[in-house]
């Protein structure tokens, strides 16, 4: 057994489990706290399989902006705990039904597919050559080398939505006093400075 | 114009504003022109073309362009609210309508379209006080946002035909191919019906 398929169990069981967590748990912020999981262990999972830019994207998308984003929403709504044991055994047949149909379907189709799998084990790439041409460097040849034009358009067009949200959502007061700084700025010395007798 | 007492200085920095944008579209015609005079033949750059014909596209936009901001110079004033960012966002759409017509591939001309509408639809809903500008803004989004996928879907069956998406590449498959005639006559009339929404001619103009 390889050391990398011992990782990818540990880490897709830790995934499923936390999983699992995210909906049996009563309180939601700890629901929340256990899709942070989730998604570190697949990030991890995708480590594994090689896609190291795929992964460090899940971690700063997933974790760093939707996750907290959940829990900021769940602190301000100000959810009840909810009663969980009466729709969990109700839906509990039919969902594993469904879920015993799935994974057949599932397993006939790879079979079809990819016939090799039940032969090879899947054998990961990334431990092998970690010091050759890594994902992160061939989307940037792309990226800075290639197409460098499409960046400068795609933040000119965040530029865009930028100015649309304060264009849109910003309103001066004619009775709130605040600080013009461009008429405190434009000032010359003959509008201020006044001779007097 | 009645100047409101706590806003002078904001209109001040609208016409100023709006007085330094004329006068760069102002030399970027005489630029323009210049170039159209001295140019001898296609300058190409894979997704980039400059051609005289482009060069005249791009005289008659920068020029609809000034136009348009020195009789808009006090409509960017509404009801006594002045919009500072009206000709910066008009300048942002004269950048997309430039990068549009001299694009040579499917992604620059979808991100230079993107650059058009998205100002669009902010210059359509610049009144927010009123229902009506709201209204037109809001519907004008999602049906542009709509659009937009049903270009992209032509884009995408184009590009899974044929591999490519620079357009001189693609009309010399699309001449020299024999077979699959339909499927790219498809996708080339959902790319249409694209364009023609975002045009808003003949058969989509409601």
């Amino acid at each position: 057994m390889y050391i990398s398929e011992v990782l990818f169990l540990i880490f897709s069981s830790a995934a499923i489990f936390s999983a699992i967590l995210v909906i049996s748990s009563n309180n939601p912020v700890h629901g929340i706290f256990s899709l942070v999981l989730a998604f570190i262990n697949v990030s991890i999972l995708f480590l594994l399989l090689g896609v190291e830019f795929l992964g460090i994207l899940f971690l700063i998308v997933y974790v760093g902006a939707i996750a907290i984003l959940f829990l900021f929403v769940i602190m301000m709504l100000n959810i009840k705990l909810v009663e969980l044991l009466d729709n969990a055994t109700r839906y509990l047949p039919i969902g594993i039904l469904i879920g015993i149909f799935f994974f057949i379907e599932l397993t006939i189709l790879l079979q079809n597919i990819f016939p090799s799998l039940n032969q090879h084990p899947i054998v990961f790439s990334s431990f092998h050559n970690i010091f050759s041409y890594t994902d992160v460097l061939a989307i940037a040849e792309v990226l800075y080398l290639e197409i460098p034009i499409y960046i400068i358009i795609v933040s000119f067009v965040l530029l865009v939505a930028m100015i649309a949200g304060i264009v849109l959502t910003l309103t001066h007061e004619e009775s709130v006093r605040r600080q013009d700084l461009f008429t405190q700025i434009a000032t010359d010395y003959k509008q201020t400075v006044h001779l007097t007798q | 114009m009645i100047f409101s007492k706590f806003h002078t200085g904001q209109y001040k920095q609208l016409f100023l504003l709006t007085d330094i944008v004329i006068s760069l579209l102002a030399f970027t015609l005489i630029l323009l022109t210049y170039l159209y005079s001295q140019i001898p033949e296609k300058i190409y750059i894979s997704s980039f073309t400059v051609d005289s014909f482009n060069l005249l596209a791009k005289i008659i936009l920068v020029f609809t362009t000034l136009i348009i901001l020195i009789y808009s110079k006090d409509r960017a004033i509404i009801e006594k609210k002045v919009i500072v960012e009206f000709p910066i966002l008009i300048l942002l759409a004269c950048l997309g309508f430039l990068l549009l017509v001299s694009s040579n591939e499917f992604l620059l001309f979808y991100l230079s379209l993107e650059l058009i509408s998205l100002t669009s639809y902010v210059l359509a809903s610049l009144n927010n006080k009123s229902e009506y500008s709201t209204e037109a803004g809001l519907k004008y989004f999602i049906l542009g946002s709509f659009n937009s996928a049903i270009l992209l879907l032509g884009i995408g069956i184009l590009y899974s035909l044929t591999g490519e998406t620079n357009f001189t590449e693609l009309s010399t498959y699309i001449s020299l191919a024999s077979d699959d005639k339909l499927a790219l006559q498809v996708g080339a009339s959902i790319l249409i019906v694209g364009v023609l929404f975002k045009l808003a001619a003949a058969p989509y103009h409601y």
